[in-house]
């Protein structure tokens, strides 16, 4: 995905309307006011982390979706797929694939232990070592990076389509979303997220509409596309032949919904394990079936409505103002701030789950009561929010070499804890050193990768290596877990406890598996026939 | 249902429904407020429509929902 940051150059010059003001106040003060409404959900630390583990599936999956899309995707997918074209259109059922097998086959054995986190689970599973390394890296390095760079691409969004001080608006973003979380808890959290899909899809549904209806239709966006972007079985792609996106795709998929913390903790508050389930296949209808249709066709007929922009990212902005009214013009704007608001209040609440649960009462300050640890929540809460600022700023001075490092760090960590965490869940003979062996390759692997790639040496393989990495990190991490695993002791010789891995499909979930399944078939033949590489004779026919 | 269970209730409709009419309302009122062609004006009287529309049903769910947990209480 391209940053959403070069927006600052967008030459976007909407400021705000009196009735869009009072739009952004109503959004603002409705859900801060409704986060501390909530503040009743957040005497215990199960309400407070996890709504009490009493969200539906339903809403939970809304929630995941919400926590995953933010401004970034709205502006920096679409502008991806104004450089790329179509062949990009593989990552939705790639990733949707990904998801799918991660829903089936891994969170249900997260509820179904009770813990708070990830790593609580990982520490059930392979013991002390293993969980903690994941909770520390998670706090100290990945959360603050990542809540660093939502605060920041969230406020220069605002800065550009807005008018507002980058400086304010990281402050006011930052200020508002602390105050959701640490009053409302997760209740309020998944409020916010509910909001968010409503708001930002609604503006977005009609930019579709629209598109289509001026444009006359699929098919035409498809004519007007030179033939390098309007094919979708190409097999030449920036990050590498397409089965190398294809597979990478699938593994960054795999680790990202596998160990995300603040995506994690959804189903880890849904109300029973089928509904933990839901949560994410509910998602993948978003991110395989609907997503394509807001965001990548949109961005396709940009290409010709817009060609040659300077900067990708500027070909949402540009689609925004010449479809949509004024009215929701102001609904857009609100739609971008609830998913900044949503993510940011999602990774608060994660990293306040996280140190308060593994590392504070695990490690640091064992056998207080409760009323302590939701004070120690909350301090936290308020120090990392605080930091991430300090982050946002950092960010500021130097967007893209700190975004393309964020990106970095996200590919080297998450995979060695995704194979571990995956095979953990699927083979009962994985065991500590197994896993623990499995996290150390993994990690060397991810850091020399790192460096070829600095150094230019994954250049033959694909121009844009990070799926490449993330597939050959997993990979070996994984089969350096399986064999150490199977090397050593069987994990019922050590006395450690074992965790149930059975596998339990409702008719609901297999009812729910099989329609995603047909859609995601439907999406690719929906690409294939409609992308089938006629654009450039097609194009001659068809006038401007 | 137990004292615990009203505690961690999620009541989403009601603050979804409140801020999407009320955004509504707003987009309603854009085309009185701002100069913009017919056709864009439509397009916003059908956004508003369906945003009021849209808020109406959660607050209602989310009302129907309070109701229920309240005579479900002992």
């Amino acid at each position: 995905m391209t940053d959403a940051l070069p927006l600052a150059q967008a030459a976007v010059e909407n400021r705000l309307l009196p009735i869009e003001w009072a739009m952004v106040a109503v959004f603002v003060v409705g859900s801060v006011t409704w986060g501390v409404f909530m503040h009743r959900t957040t005497t215990t630390l199960e309400g407070s982390f996890l709504a009490g583990r009493k969200v539906p599936g339903f809403l939970a999956s809304l929630s995941t979706v919400a926590t995953n899309l933010n401004a970034n995707d709205f502006i920096g997918g679409a502008g991806t797929a104004y450089l790329v074209g179509v062949v990009l259109a593989h990552q939705g059922y790639a990733n949707g694939l990904a998801l799918v097998l991660v829903s089936l086959f891994l969170v249900q054995k997260l509820r179904r232990l009770r813990v708070f986190t990830l790593g609580g689970w990982l520490e059930k599973r392979y013991g002390f070592e293993v969980g903690f390394s994941y909770s520390l890296i998670w706090c100290l390095v990945w959360m603050l990076f990542n809540l660093g760079l939502y605060l920041y691409a969230g406020a220069l969004v605002l800065h550009t389509l807005v008018g507002w001080n980058l400086y304010a608006s990281i402050v006011l973003l930052s200020v508002a979303a602390a105050i959701i979380t640490l009053s409302g808890g997760y209740s309020a959290v998944v409020a916010t997220d509910v909001l968010q899909i409503s708001l930002m899809f609604f503006p977005f549904l009609f930019l579709s509409l629209a598109v289509y209806g001026e444009i006359g239709g699929i098919s035409d966006i498809a004519a007007r596309l030179p033939p390098d972007k309007g094919t979708f079985w190409s097999n030449q792609t920036p990050f590498g032949p397409l089965g190398l996106m294809l597979a990478g795709t699938f593994f960054m998929g795999a680790s990202y919904w596998s160990t995300e913390a603040q995506v994690v903790q959804r189903p880890l508050s849904a109300r029973s394990e089928e509904d933990a389930i839901v949560s994410y296949l509910g998602a993948t209808f978003w991110f395989t079936l609907l997503c394509p249709i807001v965001i990548t066709l949109p961005a396709l007929a940009a290409i010709h409505y817009f060609p040659g922009l300077p900067n990708p990212d500027l070909a949402m902005p540009h689609m925004i103002q010449r479809f949509l009214p004024r009215g929701l013009y102001g609904v857009t704007i609100v739609g971008l701030m609830a998913g900044v608001f949503s993510s940011v209040d999602a990774q608060i609440n994660a990293f306040c789950a996280m140190f308060t649960t593994d590392v504070y009462r695990r490690v640091l300050q064992p056998g207080r009561d409760e009323r302590h640890y939701l004070l120690a929540s909350r301090t936290s809460g308020v120090v990392f929010t605080l930091a991430a600022i300090g982050t946002a700023v950092l960010f500021s001075y130097n967007d893209k070499g700190m975004m393309l490092f964020a990106l970095s760090v996200l590919a080297t960590i998450m995979p060695p804890f995704a194979a571990v965490t995956i095979l953990g869940a699927m083979l009962g003979r994985m065991n500590r050193p197994g896993a623990l062996a499995g996290l150390v390759v993994g990690g060397l692997t991810a850091v020399g990768l790192l460096i070829a790639e600095h150094h230019e040496l994954l250049k033959p393989i694909a121009a844009d290596a990070l799926f490449f990495r993330t597939m050959v990190t997993f990979l070996a991490a994984a089969a350096c877990t399986w064999t150490v695993s199977m090397l050593t002791l069987h994990p019922s010789t050590s006395g450690h406890e074992p965790v149930d891995l059975s596998v339990r499909i409702s008719p609901r979930v297999l009812r729910m598996t099989v329609v995603l399944g047909l859609g995601m078939a439907g999406m690719v033949g929906f690409w294939s026939w409609f992308f089938r590489g006629a654009g450039a004779a097609m194009t001659t026919g068809v006038a401007g | 249902m137990t004292e615990g269970d009203q505690r961690y209730s999620l009541n989403v409709g009601i603050p979804n429904g409140l801020i999407l009419m009320a955004v509504g309302v707003l987009v309603l009122l854009t085309p009185l407020t701002t100069e913009m062609t017919p056709a864009q004006a439509r397009i916003d009287l059908l956004a508003g429509l369906l945003m009021l529309a849209g808020g109406a049903v959660s607050l209602g769910w989310g009302l129907l929902s309070r109701r229920r947990r309240a005579r479900a209480r002992p």
